[in-house]
């Protein structure tokens, strides 16, 4: 739908929000706050979590405010964004600096990815959360005194909104807007000092909260929206304080707001500003922002592959599902925030509705409708698959209920998740095995030697193996260092070198747990801290491995150490062996059992070693499996090599547990079916499947049956993009024209027309491999 | 396994997530093999006999030639540089298109037995459950191959699986007593009610293909009717009128579906070696709605499909 449709249906003020948000994208706008310092004569003997504090309080209390015209949630968050340097004021020294390196961490060492406890934070508010931080004395009082310091600078927030809020009121001169003017500073005001008690001021509360994290590096989700606030909209509807209507345009608000950062991705200089930075910076980008991937380094084009996408800041919302004590909790505000998805045509925030056996029928319909009007969302999760396996990792039930969306895909328990991921790529596994050599000269080191899990290990010799179970060995094996080294690593950054150099105190408020017992988020204060070493290029490994067994060892059309050699000199001159492997080999995602099974068997390894290596006995944290990439394919496909199942070297790997782009050639269900004969019940992380319908599909007319179905044959997560290749290849021409254009890059919603040309070509194969 | 599950049929595909041939997410099994010659057919692949038919995708060749030395009556050749085929030649022997790696040579129509139908289209059981789907037999004309369809049919009928017929209705009367008593549902194509007009547009008359479809209503299985809405051709009001009072005059037709003119039809002519000659104009929204309520006028549920 496009935006001018759009204001047909919503208020003439959210109609202006639009409008405005439309407006800001195109605008370059200067990236606010650096070079600030809190370091000086007076603060550097104060212990380091004491400095970050102020350093949040310098950013809440220093960054732009301003209120746009048609608002009445307020609140704008210093522009940032994942590919640009710190945006903290400085407040470690370089001695500190320097020593957390040499433990592979920096100040930027944030990883996001983990939902506030907005309920409890509702129930007590601003003024209640920093009383309890004030008043607990069960460690160490600085650290006390730092958390108090973030929320207080939070309130700080509040107030120069208040502020500015009664300042427009004497400005205005439309006598409308100055009571409205009025109404922003009063909701502010209560909330300095008391819980939210309406609706709206929960809102408000919420999206300050939010903005806060988002001002200081730290970008996480908005949780079970519909569930934290109903109450609040409860109590209002019946107390007449507020109309359904009214209701609705609040929620629409909110959901403008979510879109203030957006920028138009060609205004953003990238390449410049990332050759810049160092090769410390870039480790620890990579960590801060993508965990620790075996201490790897990571180059200034694979960046910018794997974020040129980064325009979504993790602002997902989770709605409907299970409440804790196991009734469904879908609500009015549930089809609210549905409504807003569904009618806005704005790709944040990113929306994603829990199902199950008992939720009601109007759901699916009203979830079905607002993908085929929306074209991208919600994406769908299956409490009767994702719950069982929490239960199944000694989660207790009441909290496996609670799950919500990370910010990217993945499910985590709301408010208690420290969650973190990385990735263990079995193609990258399958190419070591067809080609060591080429990845011992790789030009920029890919681990740090001490790290390095292959460093002590025997090259493998593909040209020896006889047989397809010994190809298949090898990159169980491989497959199975990878998982054993991460694991290893991973590990030993449980050991409080977080806090040391990049600790948490205003998230450590808003989390259950760390105000009781002292610990801060970074070492270990979420109730669950959760890691997710997860597989990646799984359709490659299947795919090449069913080529190897069929053409190679079974029929012997092709001869083993003709394809290996094939492999590794890239295709070149060898266009007729890569069709003949594209063509002659049924693919996963063709309801093949051929290919699947081989998929399955893969999985299940994996889902084996991450038992094995990531046991609960030995360490504090909880090892999930999935099967994910996000919107980082195309980067995770950068290094690997070519792939017997035809792929180019570097070319990118498929979404997700999605089929190859361009393999699945049988229609959406065989695509379901492939994926559903994965053991998907014990994927305790989940994995979700990316579909894509053309706009003109009569199948768009049973979307409510494909997503039950989907729902009844035990898939876990469901993304499913509408789109017109025709009209995606026409905005690639002319982008001006489709700006409004929106489409799923792996884990989240974004404008066709702003993604990097790379994407753009992916999102038009995998519309058209369906035919 | 009995006899009939081995019985062979000729498909030239089975295209499975399918929204448009009946109630449902179906599976549609196309037959090769079809006694009309319409003017704006898209699968000119299955015009004819029930038989093999070489197909050759230039966009996919990648000139290595391999056809060339497998070939033994030398149907392709390179002439001046230029990748020739002589199609009057082919044997359909299948012996090049083992040799092409690129997948641009294709044997159209593949011989499958009733169990690999059968099992293919019971894959999607999970998905015509919910959705009220199942699976249809189309073409191609599936009454050019009797048995086989019946065979299929049956076997998917007794898994719980609804089955839909779609047919032009050209068969003999014998060959819908025989079919009908598997079937849910008959998609009943009727592309003109003048019979002399339909023997221009189709190659044959269309009196057998009325009075199949009296019979077709009689049994009564429930009919939808399919219309390929042809400008030029057959969107004239005459036609549209005849249509109304035939549709008057029948006790089972549930829906009436007008199938827009499918602009590609003429993609697969080259592939095959045939040549596409239809200039269609374009249908006004306005006539297409006046179309629409001349149908709708006699009370059965009218769609159209673009």
């Amino acid at each position: 739908m496009s935006r001018t449709d759009a204001t047909v249906h919503c208020s003439s003020r959210v109609a202006d929000g639009l409008r405005f948000i439309g407006r800001n994208r195109n605008t370059k706008r200067p990236h606010w706050g650096a070079g600030l310092s809190v370091l000086d004569s007076s603060t550097a003997r104060l212990p380091l979590v004491e400095r970050k504090a102020l350093a949040i309080e310098k950013v809440l209390t220093e960054m732009p405010v301003a209120i746009r015209r048609h608002e009445l949630i307020v609140g704008v968050a210093a522009h940032s964004n994942l590919l640009q340097k710190s945006e903290l004021p400085e407040y470690a020294t370089e001695a500190e600096i320097e020593q957390a390196a040499r433990r592979m961490t920096a100040p930027q060492s944030i990883y996001g990815h983990c939902s506030p406890a907005y309920g409890t934070f509702l129930r007590l508010g601003l003024a209640g959360l920093q009383e309890s931080a004030r008043s607990k004395r069960n460690g160490d009082p600085a650290w006390y005194g730092a958390v108090s310091r973030a929320v207080g600078a939070v309130r700080s927030l509040a107030g120069r909104y208040e502020h500015l809020a009664r300042r427009m009121a004497d400005e205005e001169r439309d006598e409308d807007r100055r009571a409205e003017l009025l109404e922003i500073a009063q909701v502010l005001a209560h909330l300095q000092n008391r819980p939210p008690a309406t609706f709206r001021q929960a809102l408000q509360a919420v999206w300050l909260a939010h903005i806060s994290f988002t001002s200081t590096m730290e970008f996480l989700p908005l949780g079970r929206l519909d569930q934290y606030l109903w109450p609040y909209l409860k109590a209002d509807l019946e107390r007449g304080i507020i109309a359904p209507e009214g209701a609705q345009e609040m929620v629409d608000l909110f959901w403008v707001k979510c879109n203030d950062l957006l920028e138009d991705v060609r205004l953003q200089d990238y390449s410049p500003h990332l050759s810049t930075l160092t090769t410390r910076e870039w480790l620890v980008c990579d960590i801060g922002q993508k965990s620790v991937y075996l201490g790897g380094r990571t180059t200034p084009d694979r960046m910018v592959l794997g974020h040129g996408t980064s325009q979504q800041f993790l602002q997902t919302v989770t709605v409907a599902g299970l409440t804790p004590d196991g009734a469904d909790g879908t609500n009015p505000l549930t089809y609210m925030c549905l409504d807003a998805t569904r009618r806005l045509g704005v790709p944040q925030p990113c929306l994603y509705v829990r199902l199950h056996k008992q939720s009601p029928v109007e759901l699916i319909e009203r979830a079905a409708d607002t993908i085929r009007a929306g074209c991208v969302g919600p994406t769908i999760y299956n409490d009767d698959v994702l719950v069982p396996a929490f239960e199944s990792m000694g989660i207790p039930t009441e909290h496996a209920r609670d799950y919500t969306s990370d910010g990217c895909w993945e499910p985590h328990i709301q408010g208690r998740t420290s969650y973190k991921h990385t990735w263990v790529s079995v193609a990258e596994a399958l190419d070591r095995v067809m080609d060591w050599n080429r990845w011992q000269s790789v030009s920029v080191p890919y681990y740090r030697a001490d790290m390095d899990p292959f460093s002590d290990c025997e090259p493998i010799d593909p040209y020896g193996f006889s047989r397809f179970e010994e190809v298949m060995q090898a990159v169980k094996d491989t497959l199975e260092r990878y998982i054993e080294g991460f694991i290893r690593v991973r590990d030993q950054f449980e050991d409080g070198r977080l806090y040391e150099i990049a600790p948490l105190p205003l998230l450590s408020a808003f989390a259950e747990g760390p105000l009781d017992s002292g610990v801060d988020v970074s070492r270990g204060g979420f109730p669950y801290t959760f890691h997710m070493p997860e597989l990646s290029g799984l359709s490659h490994a299947a795919d090449s491995l069913a080529v190897i067994k069929k053409l190679c060892f079974e029929e012997q059309a092709v001869s083993w150490p003709d394809l290996v050699r094939a492999v590794r000199e890239n295709w070149r001159d060898r266009e007729a062996l890569r069709h003949l492997v594209r063509t002659r080999v049924p693919a996963y995602g063709n309801d093949s059992d051929y290919a699947d099974e081989i998929a399955s068997e893969l999985v299940e390894h994996y889902i084996e070693c991450i038992r094995k290596y990531g046991d609960r006995s030995q360490s504090s944290i909880y090892y999930l499996s999935g099967i994910a990439t996000y919107e980082n394919y195309p980067e995770l496909g950068h290094m690997v090599g070519a792939t017997p199942d035809g792929r180019m070297s570097g070319e990118p790997l498929s979404s997700n547990a999605s089929p190859s782009i361009g393999r699945a050639v049988s229609g959406q269900t065989a695509a379901v079916n492939s994926y559903l004969k994965l053991p998907l019940g014990k994927l305790t992380g989940g994995s979700i499947l990316d579909l894509s319908i053309e706009a003109k599909s009569g199948l768009l007319t049973h979307l409510e049956s494909f997503i039950r179905s989907f729902l009844q044959g035990g898939g876990n997560i469901l993304s499913i993009s509408i789109n017109d290749s025709r009209k995606l290849r026409a905005a690639q021409k002319e982008p001006e024209k489709y700006r409004d254009l929106r489409v799923r890059v792996g884990g989240h919603d974004a404008y066709f027309v702003d993604l990097p040309p790379e994407h753009q070509e992916l999102q038009i194969r995998r519309i058209e491999q369906y035919g | 396994m009995n006899m009939e599950d081995r019985l062979q049929g000729l498909v030239f595909s089975v295209s499975r997530a399918s929204g448009e041939d009946g109630p449902g997410i179906r599976t549609t099994v196309f037959l090769e093999g079809c006694p009309l010659r319409c003017v704006w057919c898209h699968s000119p692949q299955s015009q004819g006999e029930a038989v093999q038919r070489l197909s050759f995708y230039a966009n996919r060749c990648i000139g290595c030639h391999a056809c060339l030395a497998a070939c033994p009556t030398r149907v392709h050749e390179v002439v001046d540089g230029r990748r020739v085929l002589s199609w009057e030649k082919c044997r359909t022997c299948g012996a090049c298109v083992d040799a092409c790696p690129s997948g641009a040579l294709e044997m159209v129509g593949r011989p499958m037995t009733v169990e690999e139908v059968v099992d293919e289209v019971s894959r999607d059981m999970l998905f015509y459950r919910s959705s009220g789907g199942g699976v249809t037999f189309s073409g191609g004309e599936p009454t050019a191959q009797p048995e086989f369809v019946r065979a299929c049919a049956g076997r998917c009928r007794e898994l719980g699986i609804h089955t839909a017929l779609d047919t032009c209705g050209y068969a003999q009367r014998q060959v819908f007593e025989e079919l009908l008593p598997v079937f849910d549902l008959v998609l009943y194509d009727i592309k003109h009610m003048d019979s002399q007009r339909h023997r221009q547009l189709t190659g044959v008359g269309n009196d057998l293909v009325l009075e199949n479809l009296r019979y077709v209503d009689a049994v009564g299985v429930p009919v939808w009717i399919r219309v390929p809405l042809i400008p030029g051709c057959n969107d004239g009001q005459d036609n549209i009128e005849g249509l109304a009072d035939l549709l008057k005059s029948l006790r089972c037709v549930e829906r009436v579906s007008l199938l827009s003119y499918n602009t590609a039809a003429g993609a697969r002519y080259p592939v095959i070696g045939k040549r596409f000659n239809l200039e269609v104009p374009e249908l006004s929204a306005d006539r297409e709605q006046q179309i629409v309520e001349s149908l709708a006028k006699t009370g059965v549920e009218v769609e159209l499909r673009r």
